[in-house]
């Protein structure tokens, strides 16, 4: 594992030195449009109330105060960026900007593919993984892909690919969003999270080993400027899950879903 | 003995150019006093008067409301600065109040003019726009979506 680690982080900087002579000197072209790469920060706390039912069995639905919660986003001239969203698992995480093209932007990415989940005796760990991500940047929409065949903390690394369309629309002074994704986990990925063998847990559960599988995510989401710094939020959204993870005993759900609400103070 | 002279001998001459100086001032305090009270007077009021959206550049809605007062009654409109057409007029009226469903993606004067000498300005009032993002386009505010 540590090999792997040094191997993805080799990687990423890699693309940061390969790539930042060639940057520099398109950004002394100022016809190219890889120059309007430019650096940013944002910052912000969010308080929110958030609701949404467990993906597992044995959970209830759970109602959770985020109070706090930091959400950041930096990027340096020189590509490197770092960016936490909503939940950070829509392809957001540490990476390099290496190529910018008119509406597109390619990086290469470490992100969060799944949260740790323990079940029975036994608990997996969270899944970093390593890929490239490609973005488009319309008047009112974003599309983003990302692909990662690279696992950080694990020795299968299995392979995720996920695309998301958001659009947005401005009606008076709300700010609407409406997100579309789909989400593709191979075999090895879902094994060590909806499998009972991997948690050792036969005596509870019946005998599963999950395929690979493609889940769908909807969200509708709204935001509202209160003053400089204040903002209000709110969103609910739907996943449906592939057959690999709804065959799992431990689901009982076709889909989770989910609403939060709250303030959020911008820096 | 010689220096407490000289200090009340210029004691009493700064008390003589102090009165000397008020007598001189006080026809122009008067006069001016006067004729500011014979001047005509304008307020031209807007709540609110900011608009924040959430990203630099956006158009901001908001309702407006403006209030004028003056002096002595007349034919008064409501403009926006460099514009031709009024937003409103009030006729043989001393103070008013107006009403408006309004966007806009950057700073606006409105204007209080009479209806007879447009190009003399008798009162403005400035709608602020703010942001929350300052950055210039949504591209790069895009990571908080996702």
């Amino acid at each position: 594992m540590f090999t792997k680690s040094i191997f993805t982080f080799s990687l990423v900087f890699f693309s940061v030195l390969s790539f930042a002579s060639n940057k520099s000197i398109e950004e002394n072209n100022t016809s190219n449009p890889a120059s309007e790469s430019q650096a940013y920060s944002f910052f912000d706390i969010n308080n929110s109330l958030r609701t949404y039912t467990s993906l597992y069995s044995f959970d209830e639905t759970e109602v959770e105060a985020r109070l706090l919660n930091v959400r950041f986003g930096i990027k340096w001239e020189n590509g490197i960026f770092v960016n936490f969203g909503n939940f950070g698992s829509r392809g957001n995480g540490v990476g390099y900007n290496f190529y910018d093209y008119g509406d597109w932007e390619f990086d290469a990415l470490i992100h969060l593919g799944f949260n740790a989940v323990e079940i029975g005796e036994g608990a997996n760990e969270s899944d970093f993984r390593a890929g490239l991500r490609a973005t488009h940047y319309s008047e009112d929409a974003v599309f983003r892909i990302i692909a990662s065949p690279i696992s950080i903390n694990s020795d299968d690394d299995g392979f995720y690919l996920g695309s998301w369309y958001v659009k947005n629309w401005q009606v008076k002074n709300w700010n609407i969003h409406g997100i579309v994704g789909a989400s593709y986990y191979s075999e090895s990925i879902l094994d060590n999270r909806f499998s009972v063998q991997f948690f050792n847990d036969t005596e509870n559960f019946r005998s599963y080993k999950a395929g690979a599988g493609a889940s769908l995510e909807f969200e509708l989401g709204a935001t509202y400027a209160l003053s400089e710094h204040w903002v209000f939020e709110a969103s609910i959204g739907q996943t449906l899950l592939s057959d690999a993870i709804f065959d799992s005993p431990f689901v009982d759900k076709r889909g989770q879903t989910y609403a939060s609400a709250g303030v959020v103070y911008v820096f | 003995m010689f220096f407490k002279k000289r200090t009340k001998s210029a004691k009493q001459s700064g008390i003589s150019h102090f009165l000397g100086k008020a007598i001189a001032i006080l026809p122009i305090i008067l006069f001016t006093h006067l004729s500011y009270a014979e001047d005509e007077q304008y307020l031209l009021e807007l709540k609110p008067q900011e608009c924040v959206s959430l990203y630099k550049g956006q158009t901001c809605h908001l309702r407006l409301e403006f209030t004028f007062m003056a002096s002595k009654a007349d034919n008064y409109c409501l403009y926006i600065k460099d514009e031709g057409e009024p937003l409103t007029c009030w006729e043989m009226r001393k103070q008013g109040t107006f009403s408006k469903d309004f966007n806009t993606d950057k700073e606006v004067v409105f204007e209080l003019r009479r209806i007879d000498e447009v190009d003399a300005v008798l009162s403005s009032v400035n709608l602020f726009l703010s942001w929350v993002y300052q950055v210039p386009d949504k591209k790069r505010a895009a990571w908080r979506l996702f």
